[in-house]
C-alpha cells in the first residue's frame, strides 16, 4: 500500500466526474442569469425614465390669449365747431364710492381630485409673500394653493393651482407625482357652491426657477388650468429646487 | 467674391423692407388718448359741449363716464346747466389737450372758495407690484388740505387742494377710509375695496358751506404684475434620475456572477473515464 503520496479522501467526496459537472452547471447557471440581468436592468431604468416634457402650451397653437379687442369706433363725433344740438351717446354711472362693487370672478376652488396619481387635496387661496414678489405657499405641504389674484378654473385665464412637491419637515407632498401626469389624464376641480369640473391634461413644461412663462398669470382669453410645483435638480446647500414643473390642462368638453 | 455679394444683396433686402416694417410701427402706436369725465359739482346737472357740439345732455353729479377713447388733439370744453341755450355763457370752461396714449381724468369740482373748477389729473399706467393695489387720493372739494385715514391709520398728513397723494397697499379690504378736512372737518368715512393690480383713485369732493362733502371712486384696471417665483420644495426628495443606484448595484452584481462563472467554469476537467488525471 502506497504510503501518504495519494490523498485517500477522494473516498470521502463525490466522484470527481460529478463534482466537475455541478461546478459546469453552475457555471452555465451564473453565467445565463448574470447576462440576463446585465441585459434587462438597462431595459427597466429606460422604463422606468420619466417622460420628456410633451405637449403644446394651450393658446400657442394659434388661439389668441388676448381678451375681448376695444371697440375701434370712437363713441363721440369731435368735429369743428358746429351749431348742431343733438346729444350723442356716452355711457355714464354712478360713482360714488359707496356705490362700487368689484368685479366678481366666481365661486372660488375648494378640492382638487387627481386619479391618475392619487391626488385628493383641499385647494385653500393664497396670495404673495409679504415683503416679496413670490407667490405664498401653504405651509401644510398636502394642501394645494390657488393665486387668488388670478381667475379661479374655468372662467377664463389662467388658473394657477400649486403645490408642494416635498419638504425637508413633512416629506413628499401633494404634487410630489405631478411629473407622472399624462396627456389626457382628468382633473377633477371642486368649487365653492357645491359645482365640479373636470379638466384635461395637455401639456407639461419645466422652466428654470424666477423663468415663468408670461402666460401662466395670464388673465384673460381662454380657460387654462396649470398646476405648478418644483422639480428639476435639487442644491442641497440652498435646499432648493432648479426648476418649475407646470403641467397644463384645459376643460374638459 | 460670392459670398460677398450674396451678402450685400441681402443688406439691400433688409433695407427695402426697412419702410414695410417702419409703417408697421406707426400704425401700432394709439393716436388716441383715454379721458375719463367725471362730474363733482353738488346739486348741477350739466350739458357738457366739446368742441362746440353738445356731447353729453343731463350730466348728473356724481356719475362718471366709461373710459373714452379719443382722438390726439384740443378740445375746448363748456358746461353749462342742463337745457341752457348753447350760446349762453358757459358755467365752466376750459380747453384741454390730449397727447396720444395718455390716460387722463376730466373732473367738474370746486375751489378753495366753492366755484366751479375744471380739473386735469394725469393718470400713471406704470404696473402695480403682485398682491398690491394703488391707492389716489384726489382734492376737489373746497377745503384747503385733507388728511386721509384707513383702518385708523393714517395714510396721507396732507392732500393739498387741487392736488394727489398716492400710495401702495396690500390688496383687499374693505378698508375703512377716514378723509377730514383743515379745522377737522369730516369729509366722510367709507369702506373702500383695493382689487389687487388696479389703481383706485379716491376725489373728495363737494362744499363744506354746504355740506355736500364726499366721495367719488375711479378704478384703473390692468395694471398688475406677474410673481416671479413659487417656490415649493425643499426636501430634495423628487431629484431626477441618473442611474439609480439600485441599477448600478444589481449590474455590478450581475458582472461579478459572471466573473465567478468564468473562474468556476475554468476548474479543473476531470477526464471522467480516468479521474486521476491531471
Amino acid at each position: 500500500m502506497e504510503t501518504g503520496e495519494e490523498p485517500t479522501a477522494h473516498q470521502d467526496r463525490a466522484p470527481p466526474a460529478v463534482a466537475a459537472g455541478m461546478r459546469r452547471r453552475l457555471a452555465t447557471w451564473l453565467r445565463v442569469t448574470s447576462a440576463l440581468v446585465l441585459l434587462t436592468t438597462p431595459v427597466a431604468v429606460w422604463a422606468a425614465w420619466p417622460r420628456p416634457d410633451f405637449g403644446f402650451l394651450p393658446g400657442t397653437a394659434g388661439a389668441s390669449l388676448t381678451g375681448p379687442a376695444v371697440p375701434d369706433e370712437l363713441p363721440i363725433d369731435v368735429g369743428t365747431s358746429s351749431t348742431a344740438t343733438r346729444a350723442l351717446t356716452v355711457d355714464v354711472r354712478s360713482a360714488r364710492l359707496e356705490d362700487y362693487e368689484p368685479p366678481r370672478r366666481g365661486p372660488r376652488p375648494v378640492g382638487l381630485t387627481i386619479d391618475a396619481i392619487g391626488v385628493r387635496a383641499a385647494i385653500v387661496p393664497v396670495g404673495v409673500e409679504v415683503g416679496s414678489r413670490n407667490v405664498q405657499v401653504p405651509s401644510d405641504v398636502h394642501v394645494v394653493g390657488w393665486y387668488q389674484f388670478g381667475p379661479p378654473p374655468g372662467a377664463g385665464g389662467s388658473a394657477v393651482l400649486l403645490g408642494h412637491v416635498d419638504s425637508r419637515t413633512q416629506g413628499r407632498g401633494v404634487f410630489f407625482r405631478l411629473r407622472e401626469l399624462e396627456p389626457a389624464d382628468v382633473i377633477w376641480v371642486t368649487f365653492a357652491n357645491g359645482s365640479e369640473s373636470p379638466f384635461r391634461v395637455v401639456a407639461r413644461r419645466s422652466y428654470p426657477k424666477s423663468r415663468l412663462p408670461g402666460m401662466l398669470f395670464e388673465r384673460e382669453g381662454p380657460s387654462i388650468l396649470a398646476l405648478v410645483t418644483c422639480g428639476g435638480s435639487f442644491d442641497q446647500a440652498t435646499r432648493s429646487y432648479s426648476d418649475n414643473l407646470v403641467v397644463f390642462a384645459v376643460p374638459r368638453v | 467674391m460670392k459670398r460677398a455679394r450674396l451678402s450685400r444683396a441681402f443688406l439691400v433686402l433688409v433695407l427695402a423692407m426697412t419702410p414695410i416694417w417702419a409703417a408697421f410701427g406707426a400704425q401700432a402706436r394709439p393716436a388716441t388718448a383715454t379721458v375719463t369725465v367725471l362730474h363733482a359739482l353738488p346739486g348741477f346737472t350739466a350739458d357738457v359741449y366739446v368742441n362746440g357740439k353738445l356731447t353729453l345732455s343731463g350730466f348728473e353729479p356724481e356719475t362718471a363716464t366709461d373710459p373714452l377713447e379719443l382722438p390726439a388733439g384740443r378740445y375746448r370744453i363748456e358746461i353749462r346747466n342742463v337745457g341752457a341755450d348753447p350760446t349762453s355763457e358757459p358755467a365752466l370752461a376750459g380747453t384741454v389737450t390730449l397727447k396720444a396714449g395718455v390716460n387722463l381724468s376730466i373732473i367738474a369740482g370746486l375751489t378753495e372758495e366753492g366755484d366751479p373748477q375744471l380739473n386735469v389729473f394725469r393718470n400713471a399706467l406704470t404696473r402695480v407690484p403682485p398682491g398690491r393695489a394703488r391707492l389716489i387720493v384726489r382734492n376737489v372739494a373746497d377745503v384747503a388740505s385733507i388728511g386721509v385715514r384707513l383702518d385708523g391709520a393714517r395714510v396721507f398728513g396732507s392732500v393739498p387742494h387741487g392736488d394727489q397723494q398716492k400710495a401702495q397697499l396690500e390688496a383687499g379690504g374693505p378698508y375703512q377710509l377716514e378723509a377730514t378736512g383743515v379745522g377737522d372737518v369730516a369729509i366722510g368715512a367709507e369702506d373702500l375695496m383695493l382689487q389687487e393690480g388696479t389703481v383706485g383713485i379716491v376725489y373728495a369732493i363737494g362744499s363744506a358751506g354746504q355740506g355736500t362733502l364726499g366721495f367719488m371712486f375711479q378704478t384703473i384696471r390692468e395694471l398688475q404684475s406677474s410673481p416671479t417665483s413659487v417656490l415649493t420644495g425643499d426636501g430634495g426628495l423628487a431629484t431626477p434620475p441618473g442611474l439609480p443606484a439600485w441599477a448600478l448595484a444589481t449590474m455590478m452584481l450581475a458582472a461579478l456572477g459572471l466573473g465567478v462563472a468564468t473562474v468556476l467554469g475554468r476548474g479543473r476537467s476531470r477526464d471522467p473515464i480516468n479521474p486521476r488525471s491531471r
